[in-house]
Order: structure tokens, then sequence, then C-alpha cells
């Protein structure tokens, strides 16, 4: 049968687009919470929580931040810089943060919402190394960075970087943030993050994007452009290049996401009543700063609880403990209605079975947990050491099953088909029944990695595990890239912004 | 020498409960249309039972038997239904390892019945009786795994008259814990039932009190059970032994090429199998099995772990519970290697099965290739990924530890050989074991002499 029109087309438009995969959308989260924690103990840890900051209190190693808390009315030890804030103070400042925002993006289609039972992925942030099956595991480059960053714009379940995919070492520290909010600019229309390492890279990361968006610093405020996730220095200290970072950001109106980095026997007690009860502590701390530099600032609770490695004293992730822990954090999050920031995390050293298991449970856990923005969606292997190219492509399959299977079931008389079961009877099949002829070119998800053919056929391509076949679509997608839209003048007046910071030696403050 | 102490990640054996509430893809109202839906299929299309005792069963309690399709009255499956016993204990030879199936209880078993193992060379091939055994030991040695919910790979190498004495009786001599017999005609599930009664050291007529093995029948969808599997169900129902009633409704294939479809049939045809087994045997237990998947469309392939088939394990837990049954679904994948496409698949599978609150998970750990290939490395995979999610399903107490320092596990292939080598056979009774092996030799002689199905 001679092929129709609509199938040459359809055909070409599929050469065109590279890998099938689903389409951007925006994704909601039909499930209630699971909720590991019982009322009782919900309330237990957040009185415990607000026990450590009115006693222990938060060391504060910045003095303008110090200051800020001083005169809202904190206890400040300037000779300790611990800042002590009471119950009330905290609940009080706590209330005006929003329970869901928008973040815009230099793109119309591109805008994502947080909250609520709104979900965005992001790409893998801040390895310093990174991996592919050809050129094996590295330090990263910025040749590195910006291929990651192409792979991951040509993703439509990734919908923001929430930080670099690599960090591009062989750029000097001073002027790296210049060429990489550049990159996320030119080479893709997603929101992005600024990195809260001092007030002068949150600044350039502001007007970067003011520029990038053509609008006025009061409407940059009015429209939140850019998020930076905040880590305190667990235990229970916030630094002053974290806070300086966090002080520029809320006053020019940006996202601010707190995330402590309490693992348990290490920088937390090793009860999950304790670790938790000083996540809380950690995270109220900062988010009250959010709120007492500019009430209403966009802001999250971040959760990254995790156990140690008892050999290596290294981070484990994907376990059971890490998955109870992430469901607290988000009955934590709701309990002062913020948005919660998680992520999709693993261990293995490969992009191999055990990646894929741990990486599965840890999105389940996400999206059952009410994550709203699912940090190092797809890339991260090695516990955060490395951003392997497969792995984002394994994740994206990953996302997009997890994506469709949110998807309602849709039920009624044309979808259930009972003329069909009739028209086939007991013991037929349905491949050449009219109901299936209707619906059989989307009647199912169709995968972007997963392989079905049989060991026979498979063994005769070659038996091309899934992160052979994952070089091959990242390499397609790098190889089809096409960098969307951007006006010439902004670009020509972003290129000289970059050129003038680079001039005056760029950052200078840390 | 290598060690030859558990894995670290290892916990002791036990049967966990689940703490969450299931999660429910299907609102009230879309569930009772299902159900609606489903019992209209069994009033007006029907399910064909290629069994004339069935047959004479059924329309005895007043179905519309017409040659071999059979109708029934809501009411009818209704009444029938209501009478299986919403949980129930399964009985190990080891009390030990008894299990609770239903209610928030989880029991976990190990893959079942591929005519084909992936060796620890990684090499595959057909399954033999050697291997066979070796599934059983490295089964009985992960307290991840609490009961066997078939072979774990088919013995190839053996006559297929006799392979079930074989296969039973290592049951007993290498496990401790209950296992599952074909309905393969009702002669092998005799047979099941006086080797568990044996390893028991009860009688067959004790063993109807306090049920010791499962029978998972298929339907031979769409809406037909076959000779053999109704034999086998018959038989177990007259023991009171419970049967696990899965329909195989690929959508697109044996099912309609939607997920209501497909669910919708899934439960006709379950509710139809589980009616024959309380109109033989009131009250016996029964198990709701789902395993409803759709296939490639354009190659014809099966999925699994995939989002149509995690959203129909979901939703085959409410269809379930809304029958007052206990639920069966299974931890499945289509890939072809160890690699990160089993994991992910199997990752879909697994949590949809334990928020989709299902109660027995078949084909729990080893199972690749959409079930063509057992594998040793896949077991203890997927036995460190159960355990991990038993932990998960733990209560939280605040006070104590959160739980245990994590340790990077050995790579899995290489503790599956150190778990066989470290493997001791659980004590069995001398007088125990000599009943079973007369029972084998006794039988094997009189399948040999009548050359087949005594």
């Amino acid at each position: 049968m001679a092929a129709s029109p609509t199938r040459k087309r359809r055909a070409a438009r599929a050469r065109r687009q590279g890998p099938q995969q689903l389409p951007w959308r925006r994704v909601e989260n039909p499930f209630p919470p699971l909720e590991v924690l019982s009322a009782d103990q919900l309330e237990h840890i957040h009185e415990a929580s607000l026990t450590v900051l009115e006693e222990l209190g938060m060391e504060v190693l910045g003095a303008e931040a110090r200051r800020i808390y001083r005169e809202a009315g904190a206890r400040v030890d300037e000779g300790t810089r611990r800042v002590r804030l009471d119950r009330a103070l905290v609940m009080e400042r706590m209330a005006s943060a929003p329970s869901q925002f928008t973040l815009y993006s230099r793109a119309e289609g591109r805008h994502i919402a947080l909250g609520g039972n709104r979900i965005a992925m992001a790409a893998v942030s801040s390895p310093p190394n990174c991996s592919d099956l050809d050129g094996g595991r590295r330090v990263g480059s910025f040749a590195d960075f910006r291929a990651l960053v192409r792979v991951a714009a040509s993703l439509n379940c990734v919908h923001l970087f929430a930080g670099y995919p690599v960090e591009p070492v062989d750029l000097p520290v001073s002027t790296r943030h210049l060429d990489c909010y550049m990159t996320f600019i030119a080479d893709s229309d997603r929101v992005w993050r600024t990195y809260a390492l001092g007030a002068q890279r949150s600044r350039d990361g502001i007007e970067m994007n003011r520029i990038a968006r053509g609008i006025s610093a009061d409407e940059m405020r009015e429209k939140p452009g850019l998020i930076t996730l905040i880590n305190t220095n667990s235990p229970l200290r916030l630094d002053e290049p974290m806070s300086q970072g966090l002080i520029e950001m809320a006053r020019a109106g940006q996202a601010v996401a707190i995330t402590p980095f309490t693992l348990l026997g290490a920088m937390a007690p090793s009860t999950l009543a304790g670790a938790l009860a000083q996540q809380n502590a950690e995270a109220l701390a900062g988010l009250v700063l959010v709120q007492l530099v500019r009430p209403g600032n966009p802001s999250l609770y971040g959760g990254f609880t995790s156990n140690v490695d008892m050999k290596s004293g290294a981070p484990a992730f994907g376990t059971p403990e890490y998955v109870k822990a992430t469901l607290a954090g988000g009955q934590l999050a709701r309990r002062y209605r913020l948005p919660f920031r998680t992520s999709n995390v693993n261990a293995s050293n490969a992009v191999d079975a055990q990646a894929a298991y741990e990486s599965g449970m840890s999105l389940w856990a996400a999206f059952m947990a009410h994550g709203n923005l699912i940090h190092h969606g797809a890339g991260w292997l090695e516990g955060g050491l490395v951003a392997s190219f497969e792995k984002m492509i394994v994740d994206a399959e990953m996302i997009q099953g997890m994506f469709e299977t949110l998807r309602p079931i849709a039920v009624d008389d044309d979808e259930i088909g009972i003329d069909a079961m009739a028209e086939v009877g007991p013991g037929g099949h349905f491949f050449g029944a009219k109901h299936t002829l209707e619906r059989y070119r989307d009647a199912f998800y169709a995968p972007m990695l997963s392989d079905w053919r049989n060991f026979e056929s498979w063994t005769e391509a070659g038996a091309p595990d899934a992160a052979r076949r994952a070089n091959a679509i990242w390499k397609r997608l790098l190889a089809e890239f096409e960098a969307p839209p951007l006006d010439a003048a902004i670009r020509e007046e972003l290129e000289a912004y970059v050129a003038r910071r680079k001039a005056e030696g760029g950052v200078t403050d840390g | 020498m290598k060690s030859r102490s558990p894995p670290a990640w290892q916990a002791p054996w036990r049967q966990v409960e689940n703490p969450f509430a299931p999660l429910a893809p299907l609102s009230e109202d879309e569930l009772a249309f299902v159900q609606d839906r489903s019992l209209r299929v069994l009033e007006e299309i029907g399910v064909e039972f290629l069994h004339e005792g069935a047959l004479a069963r059924l329309a005895a309690a007043g179905a519309d038997v017409d040659s071999r399709r059979v109708r029934f009255d809501r009411a009818l499956i209704a009444e029938a239904v209501a009478r299986a016993p919403a949980s129930f204990r399964l009985h190990a030879r080891n009390p030990a390892r008894s299990v609770v199936i239903g209610g928030r209880h989880i029991a976990f078993c190990p893959v079942a019945s591929p005519p084909f193992a992936r060796g620890l060379d990684g090499r595959r091939r057909e399954g033999r009786f050697a291997d066979y055994c070796d599934f059983l030991r490295l089964g009985q040695s992960l307290n991840a795994l609490h009961f066997f919910g078939g072979y774990p790979v088919e013995p190839t190498d053996l006559p297929a008259a006799s392979r079930h004495l074989d296969c039973l009786a290592a049951f007993v001599t290498l496990t401790d814990r209950a296992w599952h017999a074909y309905s393969l005609g009702a002669w092998r599930i005799r047979d099941a039932i006086e080797i568990a009664a044996i390893g028991r050291g009860i009688s067959t007529e004790a063993l109807k009190a306090a049920p010791g093995i499962v029978s998972v029948v298929n339907a031979n969808s769409p809406l037909r059970f076959d000779t053999p599997m109704l034999d086998g169900l018959l038989t177990m129902a007259e023991y009171r032994q419970p049967v696990i009633v899965t329909p195989f409704t690929l959508a697109g294939a044996m099912a309609p090429a939607s997920l209501a479809g497909a669910l919708a049939q899934q439960n006709a045809e379950a509710l139809a199998g589980i009616a024959l087994v309380q109109l033989a045997s009131p009250g016996a237990p029964a198990v709701y099995g789902g395993f409803t998947s759709n296939v490639d469309m354009k190659s014809g392939a099966p999925a699994f772990g995939t989002p149509e088939y995690a959203r129909a394990a979901l939703a085959g837990g409410q269809l379930a519970r809304l029958n007052g049954l206990p639920y069966r679904s299974s931890n499945a994948n289509a890939s072809n290697a160890v690699d990160a496409q089993a994991g992910w698949e199997s990752a879909m599978s697994l949590m949809a099965a334990v928020l989709g609150h299902a109660n027995i998970v078949l084909h729990g750990a080893g199972w690749l290739e959409g079930g063509l290939v057992a594998s040793f490395e896949k077991m203890v995979l997927d036995a460190r990924v159960i355990e991990a999610v038993a932990v998960m399903l733990e209560p939280v107490a605040l006070d104590g530890p959160a739980g245990r320092p994590a340790e990077a596990a050995a790579p899995a292939g290489a503790e599956a050989a150190a778990l066989l080598a470290a493997y001791q056979p659980p004590p069995l009774d001398a007088s125990i074991s000599d009943a079973l092996t007369a029972f084998v030799a006794r039988r094997r002689e009189e399948i040999a002499r009548r050359g087949g199905p005594a």
C-alpha cells in the first residue's frame, strides 16, 4: 500500500522532531499526598523545631542578615553570631509567604507554576563531573555544560534549570556565572537558577534575566523569573555568601528555596524526629529571613534529609529512610502552606539497573510527597558527583512515564467497549476490532527508550542495553538541536552586559 | 574464602503491613461504573467454561448455561463472591514463615514460570532442574521473599508428566515457605495436596482448615477458562486451598485497546472465576488477580511497567477491595537485560503494586524479558528493593533511630553467588523426608506405568 500524504507528512515531522517524546505540558498531581507522620507527630516536630530556634538559635555569619533579624525583634548575640527567634515571630513572618506562585520564562509557553498540586521537573544541578559512554567520566567543562543544557532543553519533560547541569570547571570562577547564564538564555527558553554565592552573582543573574525578558526591574519584581536554592550549613548555620544571595534575590522579588542538608547521624541527629526538627528549624530560619527582606516573596520549603553510608560517610540516596524523610518533608511544607522542593536521587556509579531502580523509588516518593519542584530530575548519578548524558535520557523516560501515570483513566461506554467484547467473543482477539482500530495510534504511552523487541531481534540488533540506546538518543537530540529564537537587540544587550562585567573582573565579593 | 555472613541490607524475615491509604486513580463513581459494566458483560456476553463439571455446577447454581457459554445474573455473582473471605492465613511448613493474605498485609514472591534462566555467568539458557533448585535456594536465602508463587524457572530437562513431583518435593526439602501448585489438571493438584500435607505432617483433611498452597488460575482471555485450569480450580476449591484468579487482559490483544475496557473485562473474568470457586466450595479462600497491561500497538509485544500498567495495577486494587477480596499484582518488566530499563519498569510495577495495596506481589524478584527469563542477579536486586520498601512501610518511631546506616551493597550477581554458597537447607524431620521420598517414588512409577496422567 502506498503511503498516504498524511503518513508522509507525519514521517517527515517525526524525522525533524527527533526521538518520540510527549509534548511539553504543565503537570498536576491528582493523588492525595502520602503521609508518614501522624498529625500529632507533625505537631511534635513543628514545636520541637520552634524550641530549637528559640533556645539554640542559628549561627548567622552574614552581618547584614543578622541586622535584618535583629531589627525584626530576634535576639542576636554579635559575639557568637547566634540568632534566636521567638515562636510568635517565626509564625507571624511565615504567614506572609505565598502558597503558590509562577516563575516567568522569556518564552510565553514556558512559565512554570509552583505550589498546590503542580509538579515542575528540573535538570540535574551542580555535579563537578560528567560522563557519557563515549567520553567516559571527566571533570565538567563549558563544552559539557553547553551540551547538557542543549540536551535537557530538547527534552519536553524538563521544565527548568535549577542549577548548572555540570560545573564548567575550565571557566574562571569570577566570570563563570556570566557565561553560564548567557547559555541558559541563548540555548534554552526555560526558567533558570542563579547561585546564591554572594550579592554580585545574584545581581548579575537578575539583570541578565531582566534584559532577556525585555522588562523593567519593577516588572521583574512583579513577575519573578529566577530561582535560587539556599543550603543551610547544617547543623544550624547560615553562611555569608548564601545569606547575601538570599537577600539580593528576595529584594528583587525572585524565588528562594531553603534546603537544609541534614544527613542523619552526620550533620543532624540520628533519630528521624531529631533530623526533621533540625531540618525544619533551619528551613524556617531561612524562610523567615526571606519574608523579612520582602514580605510575600516567593519561596519554597526544601527537604534533603537522608542517611549516610556507614563505611564511607557519604550520603546514601533512594534509601527507605530518604523516602520517609521526603514524605515527612512534604507534610511539613504543607504545614506552612509552602511549595515543596525535593529531588530525584540515586547512589549508583553507572547507568544501570540500580540507578534506575533507586531513581524510580525517589521519583515515586517525590510525587507522593507532593513535591512541587523536583530538583535533579534528569541526569544525576553517583550521589550527585556526576551528570550523566545517558542518565538524563533514562530519567526523561521515567519522568514521562510518571507524568502519564498521573493522568486520569477515561471511563465511559466508548472506552469500555462492551460491543467490542461481544464482537470478539470468548477466545478471540482484539487486534482487528473496530474499537481497536479507532484508537490504536495513541491508545497507550509510546516509550522513548524502552525496547520491547523479543530477545532474538534485540540480540540480532547487537543487544543494545538501555544505556547504549540512551547514548544514541542524546546524540541525536544534540545534533538536531536548534536554539529557541532570541531577539537580536536583546542578544546584543546581553552580550554587551557580559563583556562589560568581564572587563570589570566579574565577581569581587567572593 | 568469601565471607558467609548475610548481606548487611538483609533484615530478619517478616511480613509488613501497609500504613498508607491506597492510591486510587478511579473516583468512586468511575469505580462503580466499571463494576457495573463488568457485571453487564457477565449478564449479556457471558464467559466460556471449557469444563463439564464447572458447567454443571454453574447451571445448578442458577447461571444461564448455553452450551459452554455461561451468563451470570448480577445477584448470583454478588452472592457468590461475598462468600469469599477478605483475608486468610497461608500456612508454611515452618509456622514462623506463614503469611497473612489480605487486609494491609503484603507478601512478596520470587519470579514464577519462565522457560529460560539467565545464569550467574550471564548466559541465557533453557531452564534446568539444577537451576530450579538454585532459585529455590536463593529464594529461601532472601528474607524479603515470603512464599513461592510458582516454579522460579521451568525445569525443561525433566519429563513433563512427573516434573511436578520433583518440583513440589523440592519446595518442601529446600525451603520452609508456602508454595504454589499449577492448575494443569486435577491430578497434579491432588499430588500437590498430598505433598503439602506430608511436608507439614498433617492430614489432607487438616490441610483444608489450614491452607498451605496457592494456585494461579489464568483466564484464557477474552472471556474463557480452559479445561486444565478449571480442573485445577475445582480441585483446589474442594480442598479449600486459595485460588488466585488472574485474567490475562493485555489491552489491544486479549482485551479492548483502552484501560477502562481492559479493566472491565479483567473484573468480569476474575469475578466469574471466583464465583465458581465459591459455588463449588463456599467460603474457600480466593484472591483477585490483576495482570492488565497493554501491547505495543506496532509490534504486538506485551509491555510492562508502563504508565498504563501502573494505573491498571492501582485500579485493580480498587476493584478487588470493592468486591471484598485480597489482591494479587506483580513486579514486571519487559527488558532483555538487567539494565536501566529493567530497573525503571520494575520500580513502576513494584510501587504501583505496593501503593495499590496488593496483598500478593507475584514475580516479585527475578523476572526479566516479560517473564521469559528468570535471573539470579535480578532476583537479588529486586529483593534489595523489596527490603527497602518494607522499611519504608514500617511506622515512623520519632524517638528511635531513623533506620540502619546504609552500606554500599556488593554487585547483585556476586551476592547471589555468595548466598548460594552459604545456603543451608532448613531442618526437615527425617520421617517427613522419608514419607515424601516414598510418595514421589510411588507416584512417579504410577505415572510412568500409565504413560501420563493418573
